[in-house]
């Protein structure tokens, strides 16, 4: 996987000694990106992906030390984001729930899936995994079922996790050819 | 497809653009469950990014944000609470020295500090009971036993060619006649000198040698006959005895229950019942011979010890049993001549126990007093009663009368701490109540 480029790094570490340019530059280069990342979760809702946005700044200036001693500060920053977006997330369904009271059968939009998508998709993954091999089935199964972390797997079987980062590539390619076989071109792009 | 990290990352930047298909997005969420969320979130920066750079003038940004404004909350916050932390710390140790001073306040008080004195004392020059407060009984030939207090000064009587007086300092003293005695007067006299429970005496002999006397102890003197014959003195109890350089070298002869002592010049304490004699040497030199089989020892540095104790050995014959000893703490010896005793850190009960009988008191029991209880006082001579109680309630322990006997137990309860029918003495902001002065 590739890693963050260097002189986005740099910006960290000299974020973690307090400098203030810095951090506005940091600000210039992921305020946009971290607009549309945190919009996904928020169904792209402007204000509170805005207010989101603050509270990961905020959160970035206070971590500040912490974030630069990071391998990947980048990746822990989208992983604030992430989470104080689902916390506003349920702030919002809170909210909207409420409000719904008063409208019955109205269905935000925030609360649609695309389920019978889901479902279709979900049929053909178990028909592909017939093709896996019993490992690589195992370590798919743990993933795709149990939500395990690479490392939580390789800890349960008792091998390194590269190991496990090897199945999975595997299973996920062999998946992915059998998704590619069976769905329709125009539906996959 | 979705195992290709390039689609993956295609199919984010739709769902960021807001132009996924719902197959694309249930793709989007199968990939989701099949790469670690570390994977994910570096897949998903990388494609934030590449829109970020394909979008001309980059992706918007929203309404800017005050980011001074942010830094100075975040910072105004951390001060707070790293102020919030300090006082913490400030006020833990604050609490943590606090009990170190209480802690040491307390070894202070009772180990070095100065004590509390309970009584009234003016103590003599030396710290020891003045002759003022001598108290005692003298005793000499046919004529009534004369107590020696507050009121007896001057002449007290004679005997033979003796003298016996009372000076302005309070010393009784011993001196001989302008006429010396006639020959073949038959007995020579003997005066004794006592103290009773709680007295003290000093005595001077007519050679200079001074003794004072503690509780409970008797000195004997009786003048030699003629001009050659030494003169007999006699000591049982406790006394300080100091014997000034004789004239010529000569030494003067003091005897114990089984013993005899011997010096020309020395400062010591002695401390003789009939079959037991312990002598201290504070200042000179002396010898200390057995009476039975003449056993001697020599004490030449202050802090010398002898003790002499009549015994037997392993066949029952009778046998002098002769222990010699030394001890730097010299000032020890001489601690029941002081005018206020000091106590540190003494059990209660031993306290208790030493000064009770002074007081003419009787403790029914000592059962409610408390296990491994102290006590940090000083007690003058002149204590009282109220005294005496005084430390041991300031101590935490009271102290109920019943029938005219003393106890610690609550009679009511028969336990201990209870203050319910407590003559105890209670101080309040206007003084005793019992006594009217403050404890």
């Amino acid at each position: 996987m590739d890693k963050p480029k260097g002189n986005n790094i740099t910006l960290f570490r000299q974020l973690g000694e307090h400098s203030e340019t810095a951090f506005d530059k940091l600000y210039d280069i992921y305020a946009g990106r971290l607009l549309v990342f945190i919009g996904t979760y928020l169904s792209f809702e402007t204000e509170p992906a805005e207010d989101v946005l603050a509270e990961v700044m905020e959160a970035l200036w206070i971590q500040r030390e912490q974030i630069a001693t990071k391998t990947d500060p980048e990746r822990w920053m989208y992983k604030i984001a992430k989470n104080r977006a689902l916390e506003m997330r349920k702030v919002l369904i809170r909210h909207r729930y409420e409000a719904l009271d008063e409208y019955p059968g109205l269905v935000s939009d925030m609360l649609t899936d695309s389920k019978l998508e889901g479902d279709e998709l979900e049929g053909l993954v178990w028909e592909a995994l017939e093709g896996l091999t019993p490992t690589e089935r195992e370590v798919f199964e743990c993933k795709w079922l149990e939500g395990l972390t690479s490392a939580a797997i390789a800890k349960r079987h008792g091998v390194i996790e590269q190991t496990v980062n090897n199945q999975m590539t595997a299973a996920r390619k062999k998946i992915g050819e059998y998704l590619a076989e069976h769905l329709d071109p125009d539906d996959i792009g | 497809m979705i195992h290709n990290v390039d689609y993956v990352k295609g199919l984010m930047r739709k769902r960021f653009e807001g132009t996924i298909s719902p197959m694309e997005s249930a793709l989007l969420r199968a990939a989701h469950r099949m790469y670690d969320e570390g994977e994910w979130l570096r897949m998903t920066a990388q494609a934030l990014e590449e829109m970020d750079h394909a979008t001309e003038g980059g992706l918007p940004k929203g309404t800017p944000l005050d980011l001074p404004a942010i830094r100075r909350e975040v910072d105004r916050k951390r001060r707070g609470a790293a102020r919030s932390k300090a006082w913490a710390r400030v006020a833990v140790a604050a609490m943590l020295l606090a009990v170190l001073g209480w802690g040491i306040k307390k070894y202070w008080e009772d180990h070095l500090g100065p004590l509390r004195v309970y009584g009234d004392c003016t103590p003599a020059v030396d710290g020891t009971i003045p002759g003022t407060g001598f108290e005692g009984t003298v005793a000499y030939g046919d004529a009534p036993p004369v107590a020696i207090g507050t009121a007896v000064w001057g002449h007290i009587g004679t005997v033979g060619n003796l003298s016996i007086d009372r000076d302005t300092s309070g010393v009784v003293v011993i001196s001989k006649g302008r006429e010396a005695a006639p020959s073949g007067a038959g007995m020579l006299p003997v005066i004794r000198v006592s103290t009773g429970k709680g007295e003290q005496l000093g005595v001077r002999l007519p050679d200079g040698t001074r003794v004072r006397l503690n509780e409970g102890a008797v000195l004997s003197y009786s003048p030699g006959g003629g001009e050659s014959a030494a003169p007999a003195v006699g000591v049982s109890g406790v006394a300080f005895v100091q014997v000034p350089r004789q004239e010529n070298s000569g030494q003067v002869g003091i005897g114990t229950g089984n013993s005899w002592i011997y010096t020309g010049k020395a400062d010591f304490v002695v401390a003789t019942a009939e079959e037991r004699t312990g002598i201290t040497l504070l200042d000179g030199g002396l010898r200390a011979v057995s009476r039975r089989e003449k056993k001697e020892r020599s004490l030449q540095v202050p802090g010398d010890r002898v003790s002499i104790e009549n015994g037997r050995a392993l066949d029952g014959t009778p046998t002098d049993i002769v222990v010699t000893m030394h001890s730097d703490r010299v000032a020890d010896a001489l601690q029941w001549a002081r005018a206020i005793k000091e106590y540190r850190d003494v059990p209660l009960d031993d306290f208790i126990r030493e000064n009770a009988g002074r007081f003419h008191i009787r403790f029914k029991d000592l059962n409610c007093l408390p296990k491994g209880k102290h006590i940090s006082a000083a007690l003058c001579y002149r204590a009282s009663v109220d005294d005496f109680l005084a430390v041991i309630e300031k101590h935490g322990v009271l102290v109920y009368e019943e029938n005219g006997q003393y106890t610690l137990c609550d009679p009511k309860t028969g336990k201990r701490w209870s203050r319910s029918t407590a003559i105890a003495h209670v101080a309040d902001g206007d003084g005793c109540t019992q006594c009217g002065r403050f404890h």
